[in-house]
């Protein structure tokens, strides 16, 4: 489904009026004939008023039909430069971005030290040589504005190069000439034209601070950074001289400015948010009357919301000393529940319903800070991707030591030998290096153990268990899952998310089938996967993952109750 | 490959550095290649389009001897290179000076209101980058990102006259702008700075903004930040040990651009206030034409932006050992 893309409100505000300032420049000078840039000594210098809205020059004349004159050069040099620099931009970039190897990098080493570079003094190199004058601005500026198109078309041809549609009609045969033209180029417009306009607001500045440092336009001709040049010598006589030319740029690169930002967002327009009220909220005391009386996780009616709805009215709970599996393909909203327990939902989504007890506890009842230290100190959280979920800048077991200062312990000698203690406890070889080391400087296994640490640290009432040994060698998945049932046999409450149906099987007290953001079947482990109720629990145990794979038959048989 | 101790930091940062050098010697090669090829293309004799169509037969061969004219384009290039090796950037036209003398005369003043500009774009910068940053989409972050905008689109000239007329409005002894070297008094010296540097700063601070809170927005999304979210730690907390750490590295490296932009509107910012720095050397360079003294003013800007560049890696490379880890090229270096 494609939604059909337009520029946005402001957008299209900008693009008209600067459609009416484009007019304006060309016509009004016209119409006035020529009266009013006239030079008259009788009106010299003379304060905006009915007949002359801007007021009047050092010349007497009148500065609005100026500003209007001098657009003239100051949009035409603009434009020129935009097309140049586009042009050769797009002949480079798609030479470079298409075909890629030795030469693109060559060319690229090019780019990147010309734009690393303030371009402006290039060209003032050319000028120096080639003398003032609108052509050679033109031509000047032209080459300046290159490498930052060429880097935009260059990304696009890369991008574009790699897609199944490009790829097809070339093996079809498509000469690289009808290919780039025809399959590439259109795709890159959207992009290309945020550039333009961005670069068109550029060149405005650019051409107004070299006609302003009088190296641009000749006194002889007029543009708008010209006019501010001739306004200098009068700012305290004539301060209009001065701010309407001043006032003109600001207010044309803003209008461009804005219309490439508008155009930019055409090709990444977020979605609204849905914001529909829910009908139904669960009765807060049916809840607590269905449960188990060890419950230590209770959810109940829990409706997940983004765009559109996520998860369902789902409830289910966990037991102390019992391991629940959750069950489901990816993108059922096993990891959303999990998170909107923990109150960490990313931002965007919201929990538009539902009631959670954790230990007999609604955490919605406290206040927002006793809720965050509540959650933190019964929860412990062990994240699916490891190598995200720590602070890259951080020494692991300083990450560590701030989960184990939650329990209540200050002193920083005992914190240490906690924080050792724990690296020992999920069998981390050399535990005074490994705290002192960045995650970057772990690997995978590693750093899924530190998780596990972090999470051991509060001495949680629950564990929720985020896909914990998606990415693990069979040895480090094994302990994992070991410490998991010595948790349990602590007793623990233990959510465990999985896809591996098989994982769920050996682990898992009871079992909740997720799909679509509902709850499809919830049981016993044995009673779910001998004599599954619906079609969808039979079509995943149908198409469950070998069972040898990742070693995992060794977890079987050995695994069990070792602890 | 646990327990490589993370104490060798600046021991590792040796191939940023590298790097960097390598691409200064590019840089630099570049804009020789580009303005000797510039004379070489051109139709006609440059000596005779820099003097003018009145100049005498004579002064145009003086011209093309002093400017080497007479020899090859490689002898040329190659004597200009091993003059800078010298450091000897040849002799100004206009002034019959040494140019790298007239340079150093006026590096003072380009580099103090650089610096100046940086300070300022940093201290309005960031602080409104951190209150934007607070609600993504809210009412004060679309404020501040509309007002950086128009930031964004006020030439530099524009607002120092403008600032002129304030200060000229507000302040009756307001004479204008007079430029006091430090070393006669610091603070009149500051105090002369004060107002160029804040239209330097200002379009740049919009930079800081707009680069500084996308970074601290993205950075909230990400897990780690969830994780120290999921230990309990307060708003300030995950703000201070955890965020900020992180914004660094975009943040120095926002300001490296930003220094290197502040040199070319220090250039223009000078000519306004009549400050004797090197933006109005080039300014006079470019007028009279003087190709020895222009070409040596851009290589000497040329040099201090790669060299910021270089100071901006090495700090990033502290600051997150991945960079220095990675391997140069794709990515680790800047841009």
């Amino acid at each position: 489904m494609k939604r059909r893309r337009r520029l946005s409100r402001e957008g299209c505000l900008a693009l008209v009026l600067l459609i009416l300032l484009l007019l304006a420049v060309i016509f009004v000078p016209v119409l006035d004939g020529g009266r009013g840039s006239a030079m008259n000594s009788g009106r010299r210098l003379l304060p905006p008023s009915a007949a002359h809205l801007f007021g009047t020059d050092n010349y007497g004349r009148d500065i609005l039909i100026c500003l209007l004159e001098g657009g003239r050069a100051t949009l035409g040099i603009a434009a020129g430069t935009v097309l140049l620099g586009c042009l050769a931009g797009l002949v480079i970039g798609a030479f470079s971005g298409f075909f890629g190897g030795r030469v693109d990098w060559l060319l690229m080493r090019f780019n990147d030290a010309l734009l690393s570079f303030p371009s402006i003094l290039l060209a003032l190199l050319f000028i120096t040589v080639l003398g003032g004058g609108k052509w050679q601005l033109l031509l000047a500026m032209g080459l300046m504005f290159t490498p930052s198109f060429a880097r935009v078309v260059r990304t696009g041809f890369m991008q574009q190069r790699q897609s199944p549609h490009v790829i097809r009609v070339q093996v079809m045969g498509a000469s690289p000439w009808r290919v780039m033209t025809v399959h590439i180029l259109p795709t890159i417009l959207v992009r290309l034209s945020s550039a333009i306009a961005i670069g068109f607001a550029n060149a405005i500045l650019t051409e107004s601070s070299l006609s302003f440092l009088g190296l641009g336009i000749p006194p002889s001709e007029r543009s708008w950074g010209r006019m501010l040049h001739d306004a200098q010598s009068f700012i305290f006589e004539a301060p209009w001289f001065a701010v309407f030319p001043g006032l003109i740029i600001v207010l044309t690169v803003l209008l461009a400015f804005v219309l490439g930002s508008a155009l930019t967002l055409l090709r990444t327009a977020p979605a609204p948010l849905n914001d529909q009220p829910v009908k139904e909220t669960p009765p807060a005391d049916s809840l607590a009357a269905e449960l188990p009386a060890d419950a230590l996780l209770a959810v109940s009616g829990l409706t997940l919301a983004a765009t559109e709805d996520l998860v369902h009215g789902i409830s289910l709970h966990v037991s102390a000393g019992e391991i629940l599996g959750l069950v489901g393909e990816s993108g059922s909203g096993k990891t959303m529940t999990a998170l909107a327990i923990a109150d960490l939902l990313p931002r965007g989504i919201r929990r538009r319903s539902g009631r959670i007890l954790i230990a007999g506890q609604d955490p919605d009842e406290l206040s927002a800070s006793e809720r965050r230290r509540f959650l933190a100190r019964r929860i412990g959280f062990c994240y699916q991707d490891a190598l995200a979920a720590l602070n890259p800048l951080l020494p692991v077991g300083r990450q560590i030591a701030e989960s184990v200062r939650l329990t209540g312990e200050t002193d920083r000698d005992r914190i240490r030998a906690r924080v050792l203690e724990l690296l020992a406890k999920v069998r981390l070889a050399q535990p005074e290096t490994v705290a002192r080391a960045l995650p970057h400087e772990l690997s995978g296994g590693m750093r899924q153990r530190v998780l596990l640490a972090m999470a051991l640290a509060v001495e949680p009432n629950l564990i929720l268990a985020d896909e914990p040994t998606a990415a693990l060698d069979g040895e480090t998945a094994d302990f994992v899952l070991d410490e998991l049932r010595r948790q349990r046999g602590q007793g623990r409450a233990i959510l465990f998310i999985s896809h591996d149906i098989d994982l769920v099987r050996r682990l898992a007290d009871r079992v909740a089938v997720m799909r679509h953001g509902q709850i499809v079947e919830c049981g016993p482990t044995e009673e779910v996967f001998l004599r599954p109720r619906t079609d969808y629990t039979r079509m995943l145990l149908a198409s469950k993952p070998s069972f040898a794979r990742r070693g995992l038959l060794l977890g079987i048989q050995t695994g069990g109750e070792t602890s | 490959m646990a327990g490589r101790p993370s104490v060798g930091r600046l021991g590792r940062c040796w191939r940023l550095v590298f790097a960097r050098l390598l691409q200064l010697v590019a840089t630099l090669t570049l804009i020789l290649l580009f303005a000797f090829l510039v004379f070489y293309i051109l139709p006609g004799d440059p000596a005779r389009i820099m003097l003018g169509p009145n100049a005498t037969p004579e002064k145009v061969a003086a011209l093309e001897r002093s400017l080497g004219l007479d020899q090859s384009f490689l002898l040329r290039l190659v004597n200009y290179i091993t003059g800078l090796l010298r450091g000897d950037l040849g002799t100004s036209l206009r002034f019959a000076q040494p140019v790298s003398r007239l340079i150093a005369e006026r590096l003072e003043v380009t580099l103090s209101l650089a610096a100046g500009g940086l300070l300022l774009a940093l201290v309005i910068g960031a602080p409104l980058a951190f209150i934007a940053a607070r609600h993504p989409g809210g009412l004060i972050d679309r404020t501040v990102l509309a007002l950086s905008r128009i930031g964004l689109a006020v030439p530099p000239f524009y607002l120092a006259i403008l600032l002129t007329l304030a200060a000229g409005a507000l302040f009756r002894s307001f004479g204008g702008v007079r430029y006091v070297p430090p070393h006669v008094s610091l603070t009149a010296s500051l105090r002369s700075l004060l107002l160029p540097a804040v239209a330097v700063a200002v379009p740049r601070v919009a930079w800081v903004v707009q680069f500084l809170r996308g970074a601290l927005v993205e950075q909230f999304e990400m897990d780690y930040v969830r994780t120290a979210r999921g230990k309990g730690l307060s708003r300030p907390a995950i703000l201070v040990r955890h965020l900020l750490p992180n914004a660094l590295v975009p943040l120095i490296t926002v300001l490296g651009l930003v220094l290197a932009e502040l040199f070319s509107g220090a250039l223009i910012i000078e000519q306004v206030y009549n400050l004797p720095g090197l933006g109005r050397l080039l300014v006079t360079a470019v007028e009279s034409r003087d190709f020895p003294l222009t070409l040596g003013i851009i290589l000497v800007i040329a040099s201090l932006v790669v060299l910021a560049g270089t100071l901006v890696d090495l700090i990033n490379g502290l600051i997150d050992p991945r960079l220095a880890d990675a391997r140069p090229g794709r990515g680790t270096v800047l841009r």
